[in-house]
């Protein structure tokens, strides 16, 4: 398994983040960041800026105003393809997985930016798959001909297969069962550990946040309501009232 | 039937540009039968400046400036099509594609003539002609499919094809895929069109319409989008015009042609190697 050593250059800041679609105000002065070696998880009620957010890191989306920095380098107004090559990759919450490739061309197109050769790529993709557990009889079938459960794992290795310094995973516990979403955060926490890279996870699923964040940053209207343990914001009064409108 | 074959080989080399630009930009490039013509032209411009070298040399450098030139042709196209409103629904790129076929095809009118003009590398007249278009023929196929089936950029060209924005995030260029794409199926374009003029031992600034045509067809045949599929599509294609041509005579190719169209897709609307895609209600 891949370990980076160089913990500082897994670390994502985002300060005073702001995004204006027109005269609506998506992110408003933003400010969070996610270290090495945690799972932090990013809620909110809809609508509250999450994806943008994601958008933004991406570079899909251009901030108005703020700074994103991936280990100390400035990163907001760069390219989208400039950006996932310096080791930043995503997931979706409607999994977009390449139609017409198999389960080993979609991964191994997560890897085309990294170089190297076919035989690495092949390794590599060997290597995610042991991972998360995805049998390697899976690889040539049609990626999307998979149940629902194994296309999100797929999705999520062909994001780790570069070898990402941060991992944004945006609701992969949407339309899958207790038992797949279970998996989900275990496998999240393992990555984690074993390759200490900072994993920003939008869900909204509470349970989910519960068991695979070590910290969780609230969103509503685009600012940040509250940060800390999933426990300190589960009791924190303004979420509260976010969440149920009070 | 070996004929058929070769005439098919032309045809699934055309289908499979006209194919991977539209899987990747979902453009029909009209332009592409064109590109087919100037590789012709310059071929044979190349060949006869080259030929005091002697054969070989004239025709290995006169292969390699078509490439080139028709690969430069195809990055034009490309830059012009990326700098035009791409939005789904927007018309301007496929009547820019249009547009450039009519430029193409005009411009190769005026400066070499109405005519046709003969191709000075005229292959012999026996079974060799037709052994040697082939084997190039189905090189180039062959070399083709493995190049999009399993390399990486083939991967990536794929990918692109299925999700610009998703690809992008893969660290992905998109922009880089598509000028490659095009320049390397417009050379392949250019190669076909120097093939087929040794193979006629004549070529015209209207060659590439006809055989454009046919290109088009081939790829619907096989399945708009599949590769593998257009180049099925293209060697049926030439087997059926061969068959049909030989029964009923020259004259009725492409009536049979296009009647064995319309009957595929009446019974396989998806082409012969296209999927059915089921949407969802």
């Amino acid at each position: 398994m891949p370990v980076q050593t160089d913990r500082l250059a897994n670390h994502l800041e985002i300060r005073e983040l702001g995004l204006l679609f027109g005269g609506v105000r998506a992110i408003d002065n933003a400010s969070f960041e996610a270290l090495p070696g945690e799972v932090l998880g990013l809620i909110g009620p809809n609508g509250a800026g999450k994806t943008s957010v994601f958008n933004c890191i991406t570079g899909f989306y251009r901030p108005t105003h703020g700074t994103i920095r991936l280990g100390g380098r400035a990163i907001e107004g760069m390219r989208p393809h400039g950006i996932s090559r310096l080791g930043i990759r995503r997931t979706f919450q409607n999994i977009r997985l390449f139609n017409d490739l198999t389960v080993l061309h979609n991964i191994a197109a997560g890897a085309y930016a990294t170089g190297g050769s076919q035989a690495a790529l092949l390794e590599a993709v060997g290597q995610v798959c042991a991972e998360l557990g995805l049998d390697r009889q899976l690889l040539l079938q049609p990626a999307t001909s998979l149940a629902y459960g194994l296309q999100r794992r797929v999705e999520l290795a062909r994001a780790l297969v570069a070898d990402p310094r941060v991992l944004l995973v945006d609701e992969p516990g949407a339309g899958l069962n207790a038992q797949e979403k279970g998996l989900i955060c275990s496998l999240l926490r393992d990555v984690v550990r074993s390759r200490q890279i900072a994993v920003v996870l939008i869900e909204h699923d509470l349970g989910m946040i519960a068991r695979a964040c070590d910290r969780v940053v609230v969103l509503d209207h685009g600012t940040v309501l509250a940060q800390g343990t999933p426990q300190q914001v589960r009791n924190d009064p303004s979420v509260i009232a976010a969440y149920i409108g009070a | 039937m070996l004929i058929g074959l070769v005439l098919g080989s032309f045809y699934a080399l055309i289908a499979a540009g006209y194919t991977v630009i539209y899987g990747t930009v979902r453009l029909i490039n009209f332009a592409h039968g064109d590109v087919y013509m100037i590789g012709a032209f310059v071929g044979a411009l190349g060949f006869g400046f080259l030929s005091p070298l002697g054969v070989g040399p004239a025709l290995v450098m006169s292969v390699l400036g078509t490439l080139l030139a028709t690969a430069i042709v195809g990055f034009l196209i490309r830059l012009l099509l990326a700098r035009l409103d791409s939005a789904p629904g927007s018309f301007s790129p496929i009547i820019a594609a249009v547009g450039i076929s009519l430029v193409l095809e005009n411009g190769a009118f005026h400066l070499w003539g109405s005519a046709p003009a003969a191709f000075p590398l005229v292959m012999p007249a026996d079974g060799r002609k037709i052994a040697l278009t082939l084997a190039a023929g189905i090189a180039v196929l062959l070399a083709t499919d493995y190049w999009i089936a399993r390399t990486k950029f083939g991967i990536a060209m794929r990918a692109v094809g299925s999700d610009h924005g998703a690809t992008r995030l893969m660290g992905i260029r998109v922009e880089y895929v598509l000028y490659v794409t095009f320049a390397v199926f417009s050379a392949i374009a250019g190669l076909t069109g120097y093939l087929a003029g040794s193979y006629y031992g004549s070529i015209q600034f209207s060659m590439g319409f006809a055989l454009g045509l046919k290109g088009f067809t081939a790829a619907v045949l096989g399945g708009m989008g599949n590769v593998r599929g257009a180049l099925v599509g293209g060697l049926v294609l030439g087997f059926v015009e061969a068959f049909g041509g030989g029964w009923l005579g020259t004259e009725w190719t492409d009536v049979i042609a296009f009647s064995f169209l319309i009957a595929v897709l009446t019974l396989r609307p998806s082409g012969l190697l296209g999927e059915t895609v089921v949407q969802r209600m």
